[in-house]
């Protein structure tokens, strides 16, 4: 804990007391002033101001400091993901009194004095689903400039109109170009949900694109309650892979002899490598 | 190079509603006054804000960590030593119940009444983060030194009855759903060390009082040594402005604004037989005169 020392000067100012006429006991002789009176001074009437030196209580002293925060990051924590049907026993009723029953009906089951049949307690049935984690989706656009990805949508033809060079019908579900939004020096066209839109020639050639985001209602999130497994205590990042070091297995296919790539020497090989699964091949044209 | 560092010390933007305030005086330090009086955060401390070409439009733009202290002269106003202590707010609730998640009966936790809670510690997880401290049960209800848990989640559940493992018994476990009352808490540490596998760290007892304290930021405790002089006064004493009154004997002490800051009377004692003063004397006046004003005394010139 810190322990900060700091010294004020208390501020006085100016102000006023009430003098008073006193008289001396010994001597009997009345005085009138500003004077505090002594012990053997008494009070007979006040009247009139005196100034006196006083705090002064309308000033505030300010004074700053710091707060800190020491800050932690204890780890991963879980989701807490339970989606399983369950049975369970009614015990709530919105009479109080029955509801008193029911507690102690239920105690008496979990002591082996009766069985659930035997208590007349009514079970309920629960689909498991976690209720109250909705989160409202909120729509917001993400746009930015990127590098193109036209040729990734170019059909292997030569000599054809522009209309017939890429794969069209694109839209936010569909991979293609959009002939009819493609005007001018401009190629609009959609890759896995992202519309880019290519700008040839001008001031502002470039590839920008525009998709609409999902944030936390987008699947990579699970929007589900967290819990903390203590086992991942302190463990603040996931555990690094080295996916350089490969082993080589040597796996060879009953039926497809093509396991090295060199001995591949047409298309038909190709499409039948490793049994036809590891290329996958589009006709685009 | 710092790559990837996550335990430090940050400047803490804690809000004042999470901050409670202290304070203690004594006149001297050979006093002893253990009585202590409140005071209203939100009465007494303010944020600050960024310069205004580093704030953000439409943000609070508060500048972490540097928070302003106001001690108004209605209470500190005396000569002294005032002691001020600044703490994360604490909260007392009771443990309703200890027990285990449905599904994951190895996570192990405590059960509080939410409508028990400010509103604020009523949400999912609000209370992750905050620190637990307990209250001992029997008859002395004295607090439990140096125990203290840390909330590492907290939501809301309701109870359900489960099967207990392969036998035909039953038990009260907790699931969560936002529409429960009830909120279980997560501690750490709670799980087992390694050398002792079958012992579980203490989280507390059903019907325990317990106090959660936010920790938003490290206590502090300000001394603030209410003085009559310092060095400006003293200097303004010295070398600042004096008048001397030679007809009614009174001398004046002036501050840097010309204001009185002390007035003195000036006599000479004499041997009421030869007449020979014996003593001159500079008695302190505790009752000022205002014709003595330092304006007003060179005005006259």
């Amino acid at each position: 804990m810190e322990y900060i020392k700091k010294t004020i000067q208390l501020i006085m100012t100016t102000g006023t007391t009430v003098p008073c006429t006193y008289r001396n006991i010994r001597t009997g002789e009345l005085f009138f002033g500003c004077r505090i009176p002594k012990t053997d001074v008494v009070f007979s009437g006040c009247t009139g101001s005196c100034y006196v030196i006083i705090p002064n209580t309308g000033v505030t002293y300010n004074i700053k400091f710091g707060l800190v925060q020491n800050s932690e990051d204890i780890g991963f924590f879980d989701a807490y993901m339970v989606d399983t049907p369950y049975n369970y026993i009614q015990l709530y009723n919105a009479n109080p009194i029955i509801a008193a029953q029911n507690l102690q009906k239920f105690e008496s089951i979990l002591s082996g004095q009766i069985t659930l049949a035997a208590s007349g307690l009514v079970t309920g049935h629960s689909t498991g689903y976690i209720t109250g984690t909705a989160i409202t989706p909120i729509s917001y656009n993400v746009t930015g400039q990127s590098s193109s990805r036209l040729t990734e949508l170019k059909k292997y033809v030569i000599g054809v109109p522009f209309s017939q060079q890429y794969v069209s019908g694109g839209n936010f579900s569909t991979d293609g170009v959009n002939y009819p939004q493609s005007i001018g020096n401009k190629v609009v066209y959609f890759l896995g949900g992202i519309r880019y839109v290519d700008t040839l020639s001008g001031p502002t050639s470039g590839t920008t694109f525009l998709f609409f985001g999902q944030g936390f209602t987008n699947s990579n999130f699970i929007n589900k309650p967290i819990y903390k497994d203590m086992n991942k205590e302190n463990i603040i990042s996931n555990p690094k892979i080295y996916d350089d070091v490969f082993i080589v297995r040597q796996e060879i296919s009953a039926f497809d002899k093509n396991y090295r790539l060199e001995y591949i020497s047409s298309l038909v090989d190709l499409t039948t490598y490793a049994g036809g699964k590891f290329f996958n091949i589009v006709n685009n044209t | 190079m710092a790559i990837g560092t996550y335990g430090i010390v940050r400047p803490s933007d804690v809000s004042i509603d999470d901050i409670s305030m202290y304070y203690n005086f004594v006149p001297n330090r050979e006093t002893l006054n253990n009585v202590i009086y409140p005071l209203t955060p939100t009465e007494y401390l303010s944020y600050n804000t960024l310069p205004t070409n580093e704030q953000i439009a439409g943000s609070e733009n508060i500048l972490e960590g540097l928070y302003n202290l106001k001690l108004p002269a209605t209470i500190f106003n005396q000569i002294g030593i005032y002691t001020i202590y600044i703490k994360p707010k604490t909260t007392p609730t009771v443990i309703i119940d200890c027990s285990v998640l449905s599904s994951l009966p190895s996570v192990k936790g405590i059960v509080l009444d939410l409508t028990a809670l400010p509103s604020p510690l009523q949400a999912n997880n609000a209370l992750q983060g905050y620190r637990v401290e307990y209250i001992n049960q029997d008859s002395t209800q004295t607090k439990m030194r140096n125990v203290v848990r840390y909330v590492a989640t907290a939501n809301k559940v309701v109870p359900i009855s489960e099967n207990v493992g392969n036998t035909n018994q039953k038990a009260i476990r907790y699931r969560f759903d936002d529409a429960g009352t009830l909120l279980f808490l997560q501690l750490t540490p709670s799980s087992s060390s390694d050398v002792k596998p079958n012992v579980l760290p203490f989280i507390g007892n059903p019907g325990q009082t317990i106090l959660l304290s936010n920790t938003f930021f490290n206590p502090l405790v300000i001394e603030i040594d209410m003085v009559q002089n310092t060095v400006d006064t003293l200097a303004n004493i010295l070398v600042g402005n004096q008048v001397k009154d030679v007809q009614n004997g009174i001398l004046t002490y002036y501050d840097a604004n010309n204001v009185i800051t002390d007035q003195f009377n000036l006599f000479e004692i004499k041997d009421d037989v030869t007449n020979v003063p014996l003593y001159e004397v500079k008695q302190k006046r505790t009752n000022i005169d205002e014709t003595q004003n330092f304006n007003d005394v060179i005005a006259g010139i």
